[in-house]
């Protein structure tokens, strides 16, 4: 039997509630992943509305990942909060009609539409269960407690060879 | 923690990275109050061997902090730059750690 490599994309979420708070999760990586290959981060704020900006801060904070069964990190760096930026310019609103009446630094500080960023690359062999450590930068910079959702898009390649066995054997 | 459960972690742990004999060491740190202690042990390990109130250690693998409320979870192993911060005013620290050094 050929071996078959796919890619896919794995998605995990992290709820930060409060300022300045260091949030501990794992990721359980399912069976037939071989290795991780690259790594994507987004943030998505909980508010209905924009937040108000204290000051422009464009930093999430800092996530660092561990596999399972080392010591040290595979995975450390900051989580940037710019996407929206752009994202503005590029659907041609003006503040006004977007219906936000504040000015550009709030556009610059919410986070209320998704946008596309590259993902970073983190060619590992995929442990069972990835550590990770996420530590808010934001709150402390905005003083308050900043909500949001911390999307993480692991970047995999399985095998499967894996499930096709799996099923040869559920049919069995 | 207690001591029979921090020696099975460490033996268990060493063996899931590959080292079959190491060697260990007991650590005492005595900071004073308002002080901060220091070791750099990478690719080794320092298991905490009880909680202590009123300090707070940093390192690579982690943070532990009895104090601070905005963690879910803290760390009893720690490795690389390990930090020792002692945040009583009045009260000396000491603190108890597993080294585990492999061979």
């Amino acid at each position: 039997m050929s071996r078959k490599l796919l890619s896919t994309v794995l998605c995990s979420n992290v709820l930060v509630q409060k300022r300045g708070e260091r949030v501990a999760f794992q990721i359980l990586l399912p069976r037939d992943v071989v290795r991780i290959t690259g790594i994507e981060t987004g943030v998505r704020s909980r508010y209905c509305r924009p937040v108000v900006a204290y000051r422009r801060e464009d930093t999430a904070g800092l996530l660092t990942l561990q596999a399972s069964g080392t010591l040290g990190h595979c995975y450390s760096s900051y989580v940037k909060v710019d996407q929206n930026y752009q994202l503005q310019q590029d659907l041609g609103y003006q503040k006004y009609i977007a219906g936000f009446r504040y000015g550009n630094d709030l556009l610059a500080n919410t986070v209320a539409m998704g946008a596309h960023r590259e993902p970073d690359t983190l060619d590992i062999v995929a442990p069972r269960v990835l550590l990770g450590t996420y530590t808010d930068q934001w709150g402390d910079s905005m003083w308050r407690d900043m909500a949001y959702r911390l999307s993480i898009y692991l970047w995999v390649t399985i095998n499967d060879e894996y499930n096709e066995t799996s099923a040869l054997c559920t049919e069995q | 923690m207690h001591g029979a459960i921090v020696m099975d972690y460490i033996k268990s742990r060493m063996a899931e990275l590959g080292h079959a004999q190491y060697s260990l060491r007991l650590r005492h740190f005595v900071i004073p109050p308002s002080g901060q202690g220091y070791d750099y042990v990478p690719g080794q390990l320092m298991v905490l061997v009880e909680p202590v109130e009123l300090v707070s250690i940093v390192s690579d693998a982690g943070f532990f902090d009895l104090s601070a409320a905005k963690s879910n979870e803290l760390q009893y192993e720690h490795t690389g730059m390990v930090t020792i911060s002692n945040y009583a005013g009045n009260q000396t620290a000491h603190v108890r750690f597993v080294q585990a050094i492999p061979k």
